[in-house]
């Protein structure tokens, strides 16, 4: 049984993650809450346990317990099949984040009696897996109490080799995790419009609107992060901002890239469709939006969704803009924790427990960014629904497309210097990206100006007699 | 008569005194360069390595956790939750009031509009995930293809840009 798990060990790497992130989400809702009472001054939910510990499991008690109920013009089929769809969908993106690098193994297997010892031991590595050099086969003669040799002879294979310790390795990552959270739509769609509920449909219709507009600027930052590497598979993307510029500033993305940060940032805001971009679930002009019509476990379902797509797109942002698992300057001090990565020191290996500190500092970062969510949504007002629009279409994409194409043009110019033959991005690689963002910035800065406004624009206000405009009051 | 290029024999529509050497050359022109670019990418694609080590199982097994949590919450509630109906707690929720004509009817076009645009876009970004995982690889073996696969790209992004300001000129990106 031990033996199953060890040649495959995704198994329970997807066990733990599902349930480590489904875990996360109930306590991110706490989080929220007590995130909530911090901005607004006040003290949060403290009744249920400790600082309010406990709330999560009464709030799931409370969820299931309740009546599950459907009205009489719904569409039977399809109002339960939507949030099913919904968490389905999200708990399938979380399969390619990279949790913790790569995992090596020593493992010693009995091979005796088998005609090819070589391949009976390389049988034992998993799928998955890689091998780290050949395996070593040895003959241990048992002896019995009188000294004698007994036959036959027992044969042991010492193996070593190297996992992903992530769910999946696909070579298409980062498109898996995109293609699969478009899918997301669908929930939302369905259920808006088999609850046959004014509020849910019109809820549903903004919610697509929005979703499918960002969608394309989130696409187009992703690319600009892929063009670097040149691989779609987030494990490898992070193991190649595992160094450092000049021994002290980590390779992050973000540094070379934040503009694009900044962009991919507001895409999954929009995309998760939390607050300000919460148009579909406004509680003043429609009600709860989408599941308006939903209650109970159905309802529970949608808002794990909505908690558990955060968790992922914001892991896609640490891994591609914040080095992953990356622990900045603790591996100059250990090694180890760098390991597998550097391919001119290969004798590194890396241990269960690296993984596992690896992938607390990979959660550690998500939940930092989940917490830029939280502070965002307790902070901002709602857009109007043309403003929101009109920053996807008129500024978001372009801007990401003109990103995208300086990002081409300094991987053409810069793409053979420095640590390149690693597919590493060098100094000078990294100080043209800096300048072709802030090239980038300006450009939208300046060309934002000579556009003509459209005549329904809010204007500026002069605000007399507020602190903002302490003159007027001296002269009024 | 009829003119050869690289593809073969183009129509009849272009032969004869309507066509122009000019555009002539430019066609011979266009259908070199994608031959040249078609052969070349295709000893390129050779050269990237299979994903060996890519497995599809465990995005299975998750598929089954996720269907399993799914359907599990659904009939756990179902058989623990209450159950109490009722003619008015039936009916579609408006605000309290009795619902008024039909939810299913027509809505505004601008949806369809974004949904459309959407798709042109999205089906052009999906062209950038192999031209992006390519061309680094193709820039650090300093293949000659690299500059051709850079103009390529940035003529396609001209021509998605003419498809984006013709939008914005029929005001597709207005909401008022």
């Amino acid at each position: 049984m031990i033996e199953f798990f060890q040649e495959h060990p995704w198994i329970i790497i997807a066990l733990v993650a599902h349930g480590a992130v489904l875990g996360t989400v109930a306590y991110l809702i706490l989080l929220e809450r007590k995130t909530a009472s911090w901005v607004q001054d006040r003290i949060g939910p403290n009744r249920v346990g400790p600082w309010g510990l406990l709330q999560p499991i009464a709030d799931g008690l409370k969820f299931i317990l309740k009546e599950d109920y459907r009205p009489a013009s719904a569409d039977k089929v399809l109002f339960s099949l939507a949030p099913c769809l919904m968490i389905i969908v999200i708990i399938i993106s979380i399969a390619v984040l990279p949790w913790g690098g790569e995992h090596q193994v020593t493992r010693t297997i009995d091979v005796t009696g088998q005609t090819d010892a070589r391949l009976a031991a390389i049988s034992h590595v998993p799928s998955v897996g890689v091998m780290v050099g050949e395996p070593k086969i040895e003959q241990i003669a048992a002896t019995t109490d009188a000294g004698e040799v007994m036959a036959p002879a027992r044969t042991l294979a010492t193996v070593t080799y190297r996992y992903p310790f992530q769910i999946a390795k696909l070579n298409i990552g980062v498109l898996f995790i995109l293609g699969v959270l478009s899918l997301a739509i669908y929930g939302v769609v369905l259920g808006g419009w088999a609850s046959n509920n004014k509020f849910s449909f019109l809820g549903a219709l903004r919610a697509t609107a929005q979703m499918v507009s960002y969608e394309i600027p989130l696409g187009l930052s992703v690319l600009c992060i892929v063009i670097m590497f040149g691989t779609l598979d987030l494990g490898e993307i992070v193991e190649k901002q595992v160094s450092y510029w000049g021994h002290v500033i980590p390779a992050w993305n973000v540094f070379t890239q934040p503009i694009t940060f900044l962009m991919f940032l507001i895409c999954i805001h929009a995309e998760a469709n939390r607050a300000p971009f919460d148009l579909a679930e406004c509680e003043q002009e429609l009600v709860g939006g989408y599941h308006t019509e939903y209650s109970s476990m159905r309802f529970a379902l949608f808002f794990l969704a909505e908690y558990a797509g955060m968790i992922t797109t914001s892991a896609v942002c640490v891994a591609l803009f914040f080095g992953g698992w990356h622990i900045p300057w603790l591996d100059k001090i250990w090694p180890a924790l760098s390991g597998g990565v550097d391919p001119t020191n290969p004798s590194i290996t890396t241990s269960l427990t690296v993984c596992l500190i690896r992938t607390f500092a990979f959660f550690t970062k998500t939940v930092a960014i989940i917490f830029i969510f939280m502070w965002v949504r307790w902070s901002l007002p709602r857009f109007r629904f043309d403003q929101l629009m009109m920053l996807a279409w008129r500024a978001l994409i372009p801007m990401s497309l003109a990103m995208l194409m300086v990002t081409t043009l300094v991987v053409y110019y810069f793409g053979t210097e420095g640590n390149r033959a690693y597919m590493r991005v060098g100094g000078k690689m990294a100080v043209a990206l800096m300048i072709g963002n802030v090239a980038v910035l300006a450009g939208t800065m300046f060309i934002s100006k000579l556009l003509p406004a459209p005549p329904e624009t809010n204007r500026r206000v002069r605000v007399i007699g507020s602190r903002f405009n302490r003159t007027s009051v001296a002269a009024g | 008569m009829s003119v050869q290029n690289g593809f073969g024999v183009i129509s009849k529509k272009f032969a004869g005194e309507v066509f122009r050497a000019r555009e002539h050359r430019f066609l011979q022109f266009t259908s070199a360069l994608l031959e040249y670019t078609v052969m070349n990418a295709i000893s390129l694609l050779a050269q990237l390595a299979p994903a060996p080590r890519a497995s599809w199982a465990p995005v299975v097994l998750m598929i089954l956790i996720a269907i399993g949590f799914a359907a599990a919450n659904l009939v756990l509630s179902i058989i623990i939750g209450p159950r109490r109906d009722g003619p008015g707690k039936s009916q579609t929720y408006e605000s309290g009031m009795v619902p008024i004509g039909d939810t299913r009817k027509r809505f505004n076009v601008r949806f369809y509009i974004v949904a459309m645009i959407f798709l042109v876009f999205d089906v052009d970004i999906i062209f950038f995930y192999p031209f992006c995982t390519i061309f680094p690889q193709t820039v650090l073996k300093q293949h000659a293809l690299a500059g051709p696969m850079l103009v390529e790209m940035i003529l396609f992004v001209v021509l998605l840009l003419v498809a984006y300001f013709y939008a914005w000129g029929k005001g597709v990106f207005k909401w008022d």
